[in-house]
């Protein structure tokens, strides 16, 4: 009985002695902001961006008070974009900026938001966030960078002399900024107006001449198919008209006549599309010229 | 009056392109775009229900004798449809004519058009409105 009691204790005074190798998970783990962080990160980096948002948002919860909760909403906003969830991207963002406005996450945060509004094309917010930045973290490496980006934004809502006065307002603001000649250049191409095209004129055009608008619109092979066609239908119906068969002459002309509207509606379309296409061209190269992500 | 109607039956017909069943939700989808609306919604006018049933009747009779043609997605008459679906009857048949002008065998990618994988050029509805984004 003494020797069965020793035993018992000797094995226990051994285990207490040396500890077997334990796993992770029989360790049992003890939560951290720095876990939560890392769970985060882990899935971030794995492109599960949903799962990513629940795990800094677990931080959020169990950690309210850590200084680490500006960090993991600046992650969320990341990862948002990163799955595209632009609303909910500028939400997590904006609150950073209200609930952390001295935060080193904070000028980044501004701009990010900035760019989700840009992204949804939702114009006058992206201006306002731009402008935050600037106004709030001026000696921010945002800052330079935002006030660029509103003078694209400012393109995009075809204020081409606000984008003009952005840029000069950059120049004069960070003159020492390794993107002045940058922004110089942005100006140059900015000089004129991008040339335009009448949809007027080419409905116009192409009344009098079924094509001639498409062509003056830069479209040329449209414009030619659309005079052979118009062409056909129309001397198909004078023919008839002429050789007294009303009946073909009528249907001729019934099935002619849309195409000739058609053909109107279609040269208007194309200086529509010419001119989009000129502004698209000046915007790629001026995004270029100012090295933006759009 | 039956004799106008069929004329305007047959001049709509010609309007009508191969039919392409799923094309329109092939692109990318745009504000608007799902594939067959003239088919949930009917248009209640004379002239839209004529020319979409005449498009209906070319896209479930004629175009099936034939292989797949158009080179544009949306097909020329998906397109059609959803066109006097979204802008009426007389816009949206001004705007197939348009369409069936450009669907020849000059059109190429370019500015105006991007080509899909599938080796189609995406010309929506949303893209020939006269407007500007």
């Amino acid at each position: 009985m003494i020797r069965i009691v020793l035993s018992i204790l000797l094995v226990a005074l051994l285990g207490m002695i040396v500890p077997l190798p334990l796993s992770a998970a029989e360790k049992g783990l003890i939560l951290t902001v720095e876990l939560q962080l890392k769970l985060g990160d882990a899935f971030l980096a794995e492109h599960e961006y949903y799962r990513a948002v629940t795990e800094y948002k677990k931080l959020l919860i169990l950690f309210p008070d850590s200084p680490q909760t500006d960090a993991a909403l600046f992650k969320i906003g990341t990862a948002y974009v990163q799955g595209d969830e632009l609303e909910s991207a500028a939400r997590s963002f904006a609150s950073i900026r209200e609930r952390y406005p001295e935060s080193r996450f904070a000028p980044q945060a501004g701009y990010q938001e900035a760019l989700c509004f840009w992204r949804l094309n939702r114009f006058d917010e992206a201006e306002a966030a731009f402008n935050r930045v600037v106004a709030r973290y001026p000696s921010s490496s945002e800052a330079p960078r935002a006030l660029l980006e509103t003078a694209l934004v400012s393109f995009d809502r075809k204020d081409l002399p606000a984008a003009r006065r952005e840029l000069e307002r950059f120049l004069e603001s960070y003159p020492k900024d390794q993107r002045v000649g940058k922004a110089r250049g942005a100006l140059s191409l900015m000089d004129e107006e991008p040339p335009r095209k009448s949809p007027v004129v080419a409905g116009f055009l192409s009344a009098l001449l079924p094509g001639a608008g498409h062509i003056y619109a830069g479209h040329y092979k449209d414009g030619i198919t659309s005079l052979f066609l118009n062409g056909l239908f129309i001397a198909g119906t004078v023919v008839a008209l002429q050789q007294e068969n009303y009946a073909v002459a009528g249907v001729v002309g019934v099935i002619g006549l849309p195409f000739y509207v058609g053909n109107i509606y279609g040269a208007a379309n194309a200086a529509t599309k010419w001119n989009i296409s000129i502004r698209r061209e000046l915007r790629g190269n001026i995004a270029v010229t100012l090295d933006s992500p759009f | 009056m039956s004799a106008v109607a069929a004329i305007l039956a047959a001049g709509t017909l010609l309007a009508a392109a191969p039919l392409q069943g799923s094309d329109a939700m092939k692109g990318p989808p745009t504000a608007g775009q799902h594939g067959h609306p003239a088919e949930s919604v009917p248009d209640s006018s004379p002239l839209g229900v004529l020319f979409t049933g005449a498009i209906t009747f070319y896209r479930s009779v004629i175009s099936p004798t034939q292989s797949a043609r158009c080179g544009f997605s949306p097909s020329c008459s998906s397109f059609g449809l959803q066109a006097v679906h979204d802008h009426g009857p007389f816009q949206g048949i001004l705007m197939t004519a348009d369409r069936l002008t450009r669907c020849n065998l000059l059109k190429e990618a370019g500015p105006d058009y991007y080509r899909l994988p599938n080796g189609r050029l995406f010309d929506p509805v949303s893209r020939n409105l006269l407007t500007e984004p």
